[in-house]
Order: structure tokens, then sequence, then C-alpha cells
């Protein structure tokens, strides 16, 4: 028997199949699946939110985040400062029977935070921006917007619902484009939030004080000394230019 | 604004090692292709018994053997597959050519011995590096060829 070598054309052992073309047609199939079900579970938790109540909320406060931190204060008449600015626009808040505690935090970040269980929390470095009262109702006012709208649950429904979502795709996130993607939806929707707290706000201090004039001026301080302003669209708060225009069109007294 | 800019780094990413990981593998391909030719008259069989035993005149175990690597853009697209399922072309392509080599590696042997072929040829596969508790390695492979390299008597 003599060896007589013969040439194979073609390879049986690969799949003729373009490896870029595949990866954009099934991630963006896998996209569209997560985001169907990440927007029902999302419109689920938006009927949800509005039955929570305030024991379940109390419970989920002091799950997530240490209460005991929060009544360590220093400065008692900053305390009072706040407290009597909330207590003057839960007058007009739609919900009298809710209770509101409101906690002052050292620390120079000029933020401040609604969390659930009818908890503020307000940043000393916010309250040495804004020196005057009606400017710190403004930004009081807004985190009670939150509350009117259960922004606060919604905040930590739609974090649950991103790590289900997550976890789900059993073997990770390919190449963390998913949680990325979706990371961006959530942005617009953030933004959206901020201006209702905003129109909320500007709505309670004309009520409580008989004009809204700390509004503009709040947002303008928190434009100057807050960091620098990326893209919009990238961004969890409206840009200031258009709370500003926002705020302005809404306001009876100009 | 930060995830943004992530998604944006990450799909840069995975194109530019695409592009370079195919580069990679058309160049191997081509030198695959090219020393194939070369011990085009050197069969490697699998058989055990070819001819005779007296006409055997020496006779060597030869073995041929790579190491093998996937890159970030195939491991990204195998994650892919693990939802969806199918047949792994990415993946197909990386052994094949793992496997042609190791080939050309063991044939190579053969001919500094000498051989007229190589019988009884087997392959066998390895996973190397570490694989963590949640299955994920480092995605090396080792592919081995050997077989018994033969002398003809004429």
């Amino acid at each position: 028997m003599k060896y007589v070598y013969k040439k194979i054309t073609g390879n049986v052992n690969v799949s003729k199949q373009h490896p870029l073309k595949y990866l954009f047609s099934r991630l963006s199939v896998l996209l569209a699946v997560v985001c169907v079900v990440y927007f029902a579970l999302s419109g689920a938790l938006e009927v949800a939110i509005k039955y929570v109540p305030d024991k379940i909320e109390a419970i989920l406060t002091t799950s997530f985040f240490s209460a005991d931190k929060f009544i360590e204060n220093s400065d008692p008449e900053s305390q009072q400062r706040l407290e009597a600015i909330l207590s003057e626009l839960l007058v007009y808040y739609p919900d009298t029977t809710k209770q509101f505690k409101i906690y002052l935090i050292e620390q120079d970040e000029i933020n401040a935070i609604a969390l659930p269980g009818n908890t503020m929390i307000i940043f000393s470095g916010l309250l040495e921006k804004l020196n005057d009262d009606k400017e710190l109702a403004f930004v009081i006012g807004h985190e009670l917007g939150h509350y009117v709208n259960h922004d606060h649950l919604r905040g930590l429904g739609q974090g649950a619902i991103f790590m289900a979502v997550i976890a789900s795709l059993g073997g990770g996130d390919p190449g963390g484009v998913i949680s990325k993607s979706i990371n961006l939806f959530g942005l617009r929707y953030s933004r959206k939030q901020e201006s209702t707290a905003d129109l909320f706000s500007l709505d309670l201090l004309g009520k409580s004080y008989g004009s809204d004039q700390g509004a503009i001026s709040a947002i303008e301080k928190l434009g100057v000394y807050g960091k620098r302003e990326g893209i919009e669209a990238l961004s969890t708060h409206p840009s200031i230019k258009r709370r500003i225009r926002a705020l302005k069109k809404n306001s009876f007294n100009q | 604004m930060e995830s943004f800019t992530q998604l944006i780094l990450t799909v840069i990413f995975f194109v530019v090692v695409f592009f370079i990981g195919t580069t990679i593998e058309k160049k191997h391909y081509r030198a695959v292709k090219e020393k194939e030719k070369e011990f085009a008259n050197l069969p490697a069989i699998s058989s055990k018994k070819v001819v005779d035993l007296d006409k055997i005149s020496d006779s060597k175990l030869v073995s041929g053997c790579i190491v093998i690597s996937n890159d970030a853009f195939k491991k990204l697209v195998a994650q892919i597959y693990n939802i969806f399922g199918g047949r792994i072309a990415v993946y197909e392509t990386l052994l094949d050519r793992a496997r042609r080599e190791a080939v050309v590696r063991m044939k190579a042997e053969a001919r500094v011995f000498g051989a007229d072929m190589v019988i009884n040829t087997r392959f066998e596969t390895s996973k190397l590096g570490a694989t963590n508790s949640r299955g994920k390695g480092l995605g090396i492979f080792e592919i081995l060829a050997y077989g018994t390299a033969i002398k003809v008597s004429k």
C-alpha cells in the first residue's frame, strides 16, 4: 500500500459564523429581554410602593442603615433650625398623619438624603452653603417631595430589581455590558424624579412662606458649589439651568 | 456619566481585542497550513497495525504539545453562548488550530527521528490554570498529540 497525500479543502471542525456579528445580535436580544423584565418589575414596583405601610418602612430603614449613626448631634442649634423649618413645611404636607425625622450629619458633602422610614439626612456641608432659611426650606421641601412621590422606596426597590436581574443572568453579566446599559436607563428616570420633587418643593415653599424666593437661589448656590456638571443625559439630576428654568416657569411671584 | 464611559470603554476594549485576536489567529492558521504542507509526505494515522512487525526496523514515541489560551473576546462570546447555547465557533477555531499545531509538532519530532510514518496517533487534552469556586478558570488548554514513529525497512 502506498501512501498518497491528498489535500482536504474546507474545515468541518469549524462553524462558519462571524463572531462579532453573533456577539452584537445576541447581546441586543439579551439586552432586550433584560429590559422587558426590568421594566415589568419596575411597573410592579410602581404599584407596590404606594401600599408600603410605615411599619415596614421603619424595618427597612433599620436593616439598611444603622440608626444610631444619625443620633449623634454635635450642633443642637442647627438641628433646631432644621426642625423648625421642617415643622413649618409639614403644615402644608399632603398627608398630615406622617411623622418626619430630620438628622444633621457632620460631613462636608453638599447633599441631603430621603431615607425610608420618613427619615431625612442633611449634611452640614449643605447647611453651611445655604444660610437663608428659605433656601434650606426649599431643599427640605425637595426631600419631602421625594416622600410624596415614594422615590425613597422606589430607589431601594429598583436597586433590588437591578441586582435580581443581573443575578438571574447566571454566568454573570457578559463584560458588564448589561448592568452598565440598565444604569443609563435608570438615570433618565432619576432626573424626572428630581424635577418633580423640585416642583413640589416650590409649591410647598409658596404655601408655607407666602413666596418661593429661596428656591432659585438655593439651586444656584448648589450649582456653584456642587461638583462640576457632566453631560445631562448621563447625570442623576437635571442640569442646574434646566432646574432653574422649570422653577421660573412655575413660580407664582415672578 | 461613569457608567456610560465604562460602557464605551468596554465596547472599545472588546472590539480591539477581537481584531488583535483575529489577526493572531489568521497568522497562526497560515503558519499551521504551511507546516502541514511541509509534512504532507509523513502520514500520522490512528491505526495500531499498518505494516507487519518484522518490517519495522526502528520505532520511537513521538509527541507534540501546545498550550493555547482564549482571549477576552472569546471569553465574552462564550459567556453569551452559556445563556443561549449553540456551537461556539470562536472556541472551535481555537481548538482546531491547537490540534493541528500539535500534530505538526509531533511530525516534526518524527521527521528528526527519520520516521516513515507515525502510527497509533492519539490526542490528549487538559485544562491548565487555576479554577476558582465559580468555575472560572484562566481558559488555558493543553493539547497533546502522541504516537509511535516507525521506520519501515524496504
